[in-house]
């Protein structure tokens, strides 16, 4: 169980070797300049630290101290300081860049304003569950960069948005716009068979993280090969070769599964059809039993 | 692989793969979003990375938040990082040969540029100046191929605007970090170095410019009253050989012998050898406290002095001790040795006043 996150934390229980590193951050940034003494910033990293490195060891420890975007951190928590020149910094820098992410993920102007004005609200300050104000900016804690942080939490604030009304769609809108409502399954439409599940499932219990990560990018959520490789930092080609790779690798095991379970080969020829993952177009509606929503967000 | 996701087939609702891909395997917390950004920008520790991963393939509502972030990155951002080091298993194997390349190309220019210094070497310019009647004694600069100037502010001078220009902007870096730093190192070679040469209109850099590759330097000091009733004059110094080195690649100032503080070297105004180290004050060397030094000669570590009645003194500790070095002569009359010029450590020539030469090829020990 990760510990609660806490913009600080008490240096006391910060190890000499970790002080060390944490100063020679410090002497890097310009703490000085907005007003954060080393004794503050001792405890903002050490509350990172704290959070995300509390059982690793010390070497692991440093290499996070070392690998923090430090003047991004800096800036964030002068901010939320309410120091003026740290505020001109920001605005300077990421006033524009946030609007421009906001449209490129709701794509549309009135929802894109809408969401980065509720950001800056919040960066500004909220009041917490205890009464006292509380700025996000309190929460970055500098594992990636600035700007790519607000970039994801209007991300996850438009996915929340999203989520709390998807329920409250006008059916009277939705028949006008000749939206069509999708039929219950047929009761008696072909099921799997059990040494088809159970060749699928052990064999996609083989695969690594990444692998299944991109299965379920490709397939769940119809995710193009260019979205995967920009997520994962590779490129597209990259993906292609390890998607067609991947998919090889899939049927063959689940091939080998099912001849092994005693399918001749003309049986598994006539499964393997069914079990065609070279083109697939899924309907979510019925097959999900996670509890996300039909539509994807990024069409 | 084939782009267009979206066709009329629809595959059976009872698609195996797609339910087991479906199901939620376990609960676990949500990552942050320090974490989400830290993954997509591949900042996560390899074992955060596995446990994001892990949960990013079981979870839609984190994938949905990953998928959106990285859209709405700026087009200009993913191109400079598409630009920089890709992570990809098959470039990072293209990158073990990409480096060994680079480092058999720099391990080639290096001897390369070492063989042209040696050349260099034994055909010098000579870059002395004698002493015109009355006249000061003319700063090398005057006589540009020939000027020496402080090899540190050469070095910048040559180098800076190479490196600055091919520098690649990182993600982290913009156009405006990059014009400033070239405005500063512009400023740095502007400032004037203290107790530098006088002449700063070529480089000495033996790859550069040939015509200075030698790493001799010869000074001249004042003609004696006795000789040609000439008033003392202006003189000046100049850094020794070994600080020709600076800025030059370490395997290429291996060449070449010298000490890592700057020596300058005068001749004073009463005729004597002066030192200096580090532009820190001149202190008078006497190896003969009678003898007037009239030509000061340094290559590396060795140090000639050259002065009246044919006396040659020699250093190889760069003026801590010295020794006289006979010369065998039939000349006649009062002479000085007014020319001292060493192509390397063991071969030079000495000449004096009225034409009459002397030839080593062995440090110095014998003479013809």
């Amino acid at each position: 169980m990760l510990p609660e996150a806490s913009p600080h934390a008490d240096v006391r229980v910060v190890a000499d070797s970790l002080r060390a590193a944490i100063a020679t951050r410090y002497r890097e940034s310009d703490g000085e300049r907005y007003g954060i003494t080393a004794e503050q910033f001792c405890g903002i990293v050490a509350a990172v630290v704290l959070r995300y490195a509390w059982d690793a060891s010390e070497a692991e420890k440093i290499d996070l101290i070392g690998t923090l975007h430090i003047a991004d951190l800096i800036l964030s928590r002068a901010c939320s300081h309410g120091n003026e020149a740290a505020w001109e910094v920001f605005l300077t820098r990421f006033r524009a860049p946030l609007y421009e992410a906001a449209y490129r993920i709701t794509t549309d102007e009135a929802t894109a304003r809408e969401l980065a004005d509720e950001l800056y609200a919040n960066l500004y300050g909220f009041s917490g569950a205890d009464g006292q104000r509380r700025s996000k900016l309190d929460y970055y804690m500098g594992r990636g960069s600035f700007e790519g942080w607000l970039r994801t939490v209007l991300s996850q604030q438009f996915v929340n948005r999203y989520r709390s009304r998807r329920h409250e769609v006008s059916l009277d809108q939705e028949l006008e716009a000749g939206v069509g409502f999708a039929a219950p399954p047929a009761t008696d439409e072909r099921q799997p068979n059990d040494c088809v599940v159970t060749a699928v499932a052990q064999t996609l219990a083989e695969l690594s993280a990444e692998e299944r990560f991109l299965l379920t990018s490709w397939y769940l959520d119809q995710r193009t090969l260019a979205d995967i490789g920009r997520q994962l930092k590779v490129h597209e080609s990259t993906i292609s070769r390890r998607m067609e790779r991947l998919i090889g690798t899939v049927r063959k095991r689940v091939r080998k599964r099912l001849q092994g379970s005693g399918l001749s080969s003309r049986q598994c020829d006539e499964v393997m059809r069914d079990l065609d993952v070279r083109d697939l177009n899924v309907n979510v509606a019925a097959s999900l039993k996670q509890e996300t929503p039909l539509e994807t967000f990024n069409k | 692989m084939k782009e267009n996701r979206i066709e009329d087939v629809k595959q059976p609702q009872s698609n195996p793969l797609i339910q087991e891909l479906a199901k939620r395997h376990r609960a676990e917390p949500h990552p942050d979003e320090n974490v989400l950004t830290a993954f997509a920008e591949h900042a996560l520790m390899d074992g955060e990375r596995e446990t994001v991963m892990q949960h990013l393939s079981t979870c839609k509502q984190c994938r949905d938040v990953l998928s959106l972030a990285v859209a709405a990155i700026p087009e200009a951002t993913i191109q400079e990082k598409q630009n920089s080091l890709p992570v990809g298993p098959r470039f990072r194997s293209y990158l073990r040969w990409i480096a060994g390349a680079a480092g058999l190309a720099v391990v080639s220019s290096a001897v390369l540029l070492h063989e042209r210094n040696v050349r260099l070497r034994q055909h010098p310019v000579n870059p002395a100046v004698n002493v015109a009647k009355g006249e000061a004694v003319p700063p090398l600069g005057n006589q540009p191929s020939q000027s020496v100037m402080a090899p540190g502010q050469a070095a910048v001078r040559e180098q800076t605007p190479t490196r600055t220009a091919k520098t690649v902007p990182t993600p982290q870096q913009n156009q405006s970090s990059t014009v400033a730093s070239l405005d500063r190192n512009e400023q740095k070679v502007a400032t004037p170095q203290p107790e530098a040469p006088q002449a700063n209109q070529s480089v000495v850099m033996g790859a550069l410019k040939p015509e200075v590759a030698s790493g001799t330097v010869e000074i001249h000091g004042p003609v004696s009253a006795k000789a040609n009733s000439m008033s003392p004059s202006a003189f000046h110094d100049a850094a020794t050989a070994p600080a020709l080195t600076e800025g030059l690649a370490p395997g290429l100032s291996a060449g070449f012998t010298g000490v890592s503080a700057r020596t300058h070297w005068r001749i004073g105004a009463t005729g004597q050898a002066e030192r200096s180290f580090d532009n820190g004050p001149w202190t008078p060397v006497k190896p003969d406290a009678t003898t007037r030094i009239r030509v000061v000669s340094v290559f590396g570590n060795e140090v000639w002095l050259g002065g009246e009645d044919l006396r040659l003194y020699h250093s190889q500790d760069d003026g801590t001790t010295w020794h006289l070095v006979p010369l065998l002569t039939k000349i006649r009359g009062e002479h000085a040795i007014t020319h001292i010029r060493f192509q390397s450590e063991q071969a030079g020539t000495v000449e004096a006043d009225e034409g009459t030469q002397w030839t080593t090829v062995d440090g110095g020990r014998t003479w013809k």
